[in-house]
């Protein structure tokens, strides 16, 4: 299960930590969906969950894998307006970092991402080198369950796989983006994060792919964590949330404060 | 901008590098003041005995200016020469002395030495008669300009005393200073004097030489050469001021500072002064006497017999030859230089435009945009060509500037590596500014021209947003048929070179199509690898995947490295193979185990007993007429005119050892035995080749004339040979490094009672016999070392093995700047593809930021995009190997037949090609290390973040 315990985030120069003591626990399966407005932090949280980035402080872990646990560093991300003022006005909490054992040493993000996790890209990043079979079984055979098998039946299931030896330039956007989502899938991941995984695509194709992504997450027992714009694709979730100065919030009442 | 100022800059680098290297073989192939006159000096073994004796009988200690006064030539001698109308005298005195590059600060009378002292000779001239006769022009001249103000400026002796000197050009770019500093300290050496005499008769080969496979620097006049007193007089007296090295600072009385300037009439390491500040202070003409005339126009024989009986003393003659005087460069060299003047511009092109389409492209996303905003598109090319221009106006002398920093800082470095390795001459080289700067213009404006003709037609149909359609990979038929077409075209078009330019045109060709071929295969290439890497490893798969694509968009990249990395392994390979049938060929056709170069008529020459001498004897004479074995000509007869021209004859042993050492190419059925018997004669490739003469036809030669006569003789040849020769062709040798047509005739046939000396090239076989020295006899050694002594005074004797090392270290000499520029074109090749390369990769940096979102190492992700660098290099290199081992072919057989007349096997040595394919990846690896090292290839969510 994927476990946010006081997460905090800020980054020098800016007063208000982004994300502050968040805290969020999510069940293996169940899919939650976060909404916000724009630079509220949701790509931010994204970002901490999957290892891209450091929190100042805070604990998240998903099953075995503690990412972080409890403690305050120094901030590594800068706004550029901000990386020239002296430290005591840079708002700098904390000194070293103290990370959990399990993840000491950043081979061990990697293998955390290259075995337990998917992401769904909202610009799909698929490499163009490749076709759309080999941009699927890359993340497969990357963690080493490469099954030929169950890639065909996930293609089948996403109805790409007539689309299998195309060049990924010669793909719609809607069929790009359900080529990332097998990707995702393919090797089996415990946690999949989506980030405005149909931010790109039509109504109609969005509806279509973003069914999908919650059918399949659902039938494979695997944690789905989707960000999006799109009230549609959010209220397919499970646990639809909100997130706003920092901290979120399951209340619709936070929207039509924004509004 | 970078791409283009490299380009300009290696352009800029390799043309100084070629006008330097050119200017300094021109320089030392110039003749000296020395060259083309008469030196008069005394005999120096002779005075050296009698000065001896004279010491044994009645010491001289304290009078060295007494001691064998009889046996100088003085400047009454010379006065008195001058009076009785020898007004072509000039007197000269010389001696070593250790130099010092010098700061002179007149304000306070110190010198400040800035290197340590070198060794050079110091040489007196009367300037004052150089002047007034002119007869040499160019070449006293030179001098006599140069030493304008040559007489000293002040004579005070509490100042350094200031004087002109004028040095050879290669000379002063060895030291590197226009201000030499001395004392009055000098040091006497009979091995310097032999030495200068030598580089005042020249130091360059003369095609000669090489018909026995060496050089012959300097050999042949070794022997006698006027030889400076002071080994006489310090062996006497031992009265000689103590020589000094002056490294320090020094406000010494006796201090001397020389201002230099450049002649090449001046022997190198030479410093000429005149002789009025050759002797000041204690040099005086007691102590140091003059060391001989220089006769500015050879003497003739009743000439010399007057200054004979002039002086009423022992004097030697010594006619320095002319023949050394080239005046211009080998055409070897010249077309060495011009090769890779032409090379390193079609690379620079190549990058220049390479560098131009990758700004082209980084601005394809906008140039979308404004044309969809409305912008026409012929504002936007000129937008955009105006932009280019610019980077061009800017770039360009940048280039330039950096290019000429980099060839001076370079020059002290390549001109001390060539004379300390090599003894081969570099000068900081004096360029014509303009010349130099229109050739780096033309090429970047000629790369804009040609790219101009580019984005015009893209623009305009450049308004479509939707993704560019993925450069397809032409079919592997159309490629095979491209393939097999351009192979034939190159087959067609290399049956009918006939000319050198032709020759030169075709590798031109060659260049270009196998340019294209390899834009064509690399794909493919790539692809093909791609199919057959394990997918289980995703990573090398994602490389090999990464690499074929790129591959389609780095074409202009590719061809500028290709076709540098197919120069280099098309020059190493031809270089390889020439090393290794030299070599091969001298070994086996130095037959003797040792050579002797003298300067003795053959009949003065003593031979020891128990030591067999084969002498080279050589005539020239011109070839008239020729006759095909296969007659076709419709008169008959067979025979045709032929241009006349020169050809060498060398005589040739007919015993077991020279029929084991004649390396032939082909020859008719029993031609040892008609070559024995006089009925036929072997040639060289150079005159078979130039003169279209095949085996059997035979040769009709006339104006024979031996070297050592001075009038040409009658045209019949019953004056050189035993019987008339019929000439006919036997058998075609290989010659390697001689320039001149060359046929062999039995010894036995020449009429050595009457040309023997005339015809004597200077050169004699030595074989030692065996039966003299047996074995276990205690006096053998002695004996041995005895004979070789008698032999060695009478000239230079050369081991078998001393010869082959100075012949392969004169052919390493002649290549060594070849390699020195094909690795400055392929460093600058590589370094722009390599940039290329980091630019495509870099702007495609979303799939590595990719790679590492999906859990790849941030180790793992830099190796893969080195390994897409190495990968793309070794496909580009596996493809330039091929298309080198035939430029090697081409060179040797098209390129070396029809500029040089010879031909050798080619030798594909393996280890030549991965060590050329090994540099250049280790430039490229080399030129990607520091950006890889420095690349953070950081994720982000939304693909924005830059490595």
């Amino acid at each position: 299960m994927l476990k946010i315990e006081k997460l905090t985030k800020s980054f020098e120069g800016v007063s208000a930590p982004i994300l502050c003591d968040l805290d969020l626990s999510v069940n293996n399966g169940d899919s939650v969906s976060i909404q916000g407005a724009s630079g509220c932090g949701k790509s931010t949280l994204l970002s901490l969950i999957a290892g891209f980035d450091t929190p100042t402080s805070g604990t998240i872990s998903v099953n075995d894998y503690c990412l972080y646990e409890g403690s305050k560093r120094q901030p590594q991300d800068t706004p550029s307006n901000a990386r020239n003022l002296p430290a005591a006005e840079k708002g700098i909490v904390g000194t070293e970092p103290v990370l959990n054992n399990a993840v000491r040493g950043k081979s061990n993000v990697d293998d955390f991402r290259k075995n337990h996790l998917g992401i769904v890209f909202q610009s799909y990043n698929l490499f163009d080198c490749f076709n759309a079979w080999d941009n699927i079984a890359f993340t497969a055979r990357l963690k080493g369950n490469y099954n030929p098998q169950y890639q065909t039946e996930l293609m089948e299931q996403l109805n790409i796989l007539p689309l299998a030896k195309k060049p990924i330039s010669q793909l719609s956007g809607g069929e790009q983006q359900r080529c990332a989502i097998a990707r995702a899938l393919v090797h089996k991941p415990s946690l999949i994060l989506a980030d405005e995984p149909t931010g790109n695509l039509d109504e109609a194709t969005s509806q279509a792919v973003s069914d999908i992504l919650y059918d399949v997450c659902s039938e494979m027992n695997t944690t789905l964590l989707v960000v999006t714009h799109s009230p549609d694709v959010a209220q397919k979730a499970k646990f639809p949330l909100w997130l706003h100065k920092g901290k979120l919030n399951e209340e619709k009442s936070q929207i039509k404060e924004l509004q | 901008m970078f791409a283009i100022i490299l380009a300009n800059a290696g352009l800029i680098t390799v043309l100084l590098i070629n006008e330097g290297a050119s200017q300094g073989e021109l320089a030392s192939s110039k003749s000296s003041i020395f060259n083309g006159g008469t030196i008069i000096f005394v005999d120096k073994a002779a005075m050296s005995n009698r000065a001896v004796d004279e010491a044994a009988s009645e010491p001289q200690i304290g009078k060295v200016g007494e001691v064998g006064k009889d046996y100088f030539l003085s400047k009454a001698d010379y006065a008195n020469l001058r009076m009785a109308g020898f007004t072509q005298l000039v007197a000269f005195s010389e001696r070593e002395q250790r130099f010092s590059c010098a700061e002179d600060d007149n304000s306070d009378n110190q010198v400040e030495t800035s290197q340590a002292a070198t060794e050079l000779s110091l040489l007196g001239i009367d300037n004052q008669a150089l002047f007034s006769y002119p007869v040499s022009g160019d070449k006293a001249g030179s001098i006599s300009n140069s030493m304008a103000g040559l007489m000293s400026t002040n004579g005070g002796s509490a100042q350094p005393y200031h004087v002109a000197g004028a040095i050879h050009p290669a000379t002063k770019s060895k030291l590197g200073c226009d201000v030499l500093f001395f004392s009055g300290s000098q040091k006497g050496s009979q091995k310097r004097s032999q030495k200068n005499s030598q580089l005042a008769s020249g130091d360059s080969q003369d095609g000669e030489a090489s018909s026995s496979g060496v050089s012959s620097s300097g050999a042949s006049s070794a022997a006698a050469l006027p030889k400076g007193p002071a080994e006489a007089a310090g062996k006497t007296a031992g009265a000689l001021p103590p020589s000094s090295d002056i490294t320090s600072t020094s406000s010494s009385s006796s201090a001397t500072i020389v201002q230099l300037s450049v002649s090449t009439a001046v022997p190198q390491d030479t410093v000429v002064v005149s002789l009025a500040d050759f002797y000041r202070r204690n040099i005086t003409e007691a102590t140091w006497p003059l060391s001989g005339f220089l006769s500015l126009l050879p003497l003739s024989q009743s000439d010399k017999q007057i200054i004979q009986q002039r002086l009423l003393k022992t004097v030697e003659f010594k006619d320095i030859s002319t023949q050394q005087d080239t005046g211009s460069l080998p055409d070897s060299f010249k077309l060495n230089l011009w090769a890779m003047g032409a090379l390193m511009a079609v690379v620079a092109l190549f990058i220049v435009l390479n560098a131009l389409n990758l700004m082209y492209r980084t601005r394809l996303p906008n140039i979308f945009r404004m044309r969809q905003l409305g912008v026409s598109s012929r504002h936007l090319t000129t937008a955009l060509l105006a932009e280019l221009l610019l980077y061009c106006v800017l770039s360009v002398p940048v280039g330039c500037a950096a290019g000429f920093y980099a060839a001076s800082m370079l020059s002290p470095i390549i001109s001390g590596t060539f004379s300390s390795l090599f003894d081969a001459v570099f000068i900081t080289p004096d360029v014509n500014l303009i010349s130099t700067l229109a050739l780096s213009v033309f090429v970047t404006f000629l790369s804009l021209g040609i790219f101009a003709l580019i984005p015009a037609k893209q623009l305009s149909t450049a308004l479509s947003t939707s993704k560019v359609k993925a450069a397809q990979p032409m079919r592997k038929r159309t490629v095979l048929v491209c393939t097999i077409a351009g192979i034939a075209l190159l087959a067609i078009t290399q049956a009918l070179i006939s000319t050198t330019l032709h020759a030169l045109l075709f590798v031109a060709l060659l260049l270009l199509v196998s340019c294209s071929l390899v834009i064509m295969w690399l794909p493919i290439l790539a692809n093909g690898v791609m199919k057959v890497t394990p997918p289980s490893k995703p990573v090398l798969h994602f490389i090999v995947a990464s690499t074929a694509q790129l591959s389609s968009r780095t074409r202009l990249a590719v061809c500028a490295f290709f076709i540098a990395l197919t120069a280099n392994i098309g020059m190493n390979v031809m270089t390889d193979s020439f090393r290794a049938a030299t070599e091969s060929w001298l070994t086996q056709r130095l037959y003797a185990p040792a050579y002797l170069y003298t300067d003795k008529a053959l009949s003065e020459l003593v031979i020891p007993e128990g030591v067999t001498s084969t002498p080279l004897l050589r005539l020239q004479g011109k070839l008239v007429a020729q006759s095909s074995a296969n007659n076709t000509d419709s008169s008959g007869n067979g025979s045709k005119s032929a241009d006349a021209s020169s050809i060498s004859i060398s005589s040739y042993p007919t015993h077991d050892n020279g029929r084991n050492a004649l390396v032939v190419d082909s020859s008719v059925t029993n031609a040892w035995a008609k070559f024995e018997s006089g009925e036929g004669i072997y040639i060289n490739q150079q005159l078979a080749f130039s003169n279209d003469v095949s085996l059997g036809d035979t040769l009709f030669l006339e104006e024979m004339k031996a070297a050592n006569i001075d009038e040409s003789s009658n045209k019949n040849n019953h004056r050189f040979f035993n019987k008339p020769p019929s000439f006919t062709v036997l058998g075609i040798y290989p010659d390697y490094g001689n320039m001149k047509a060359q046929l062999l005739l039995p010894l036995s046939s020449f009429n050595r009672d009457t040309i023997g000396d005339a015809a004597f090239s200077g050169v004699l076989a030595i074989s030692y016999d065996q039966s003299t020295f047996q074995a276990g006899t205690p006096e053998t050694p002695q004996t041995f070392e005895q004979k070789e002594t008698t032999l060695a005074t009478q000239g230079n004797l050369y081991s078998r093995e001393e010869l082959l090392t100075l012949s392969m270290d004169t052919f390493d000499r002649t290549f060594v700047l070849t390699d020195g520029l094909n690795i400055t074109t392929l460093l600058v090749a590589g370094v722009a593809f390599a940039v290329s390369l980091s630019i495509l990769s870099l702007s495609n940096a979303s799939s590595l930021t990719v790679l590492r979102a999906l859990g790849v190492s941030k180790t793992a992700v830099k190796l893969s995009l080195l390994g897409q660098y190495i990968f793309l290099c070794l496909l580009t290199a596996l493809l330039a190997v091929p298309f080198g081992i035939y430029l090697a072919y081409v060179f040797i057989f098209e390129v070396n037949r029809l500029a040089f007349s010879w031909v050798y096997p080619l030798a594909v040595d393996f280890g030549v090609i991965v060590s050329s394919v090994t540099v250049s990846l280790v430039i490229i690896c080399l030129v990607i290390a520091l950006p890889l090292g420095r690349l953070k290839p950081k994720v982000d969510l939304r693909q924005d973040a830059p490595l």
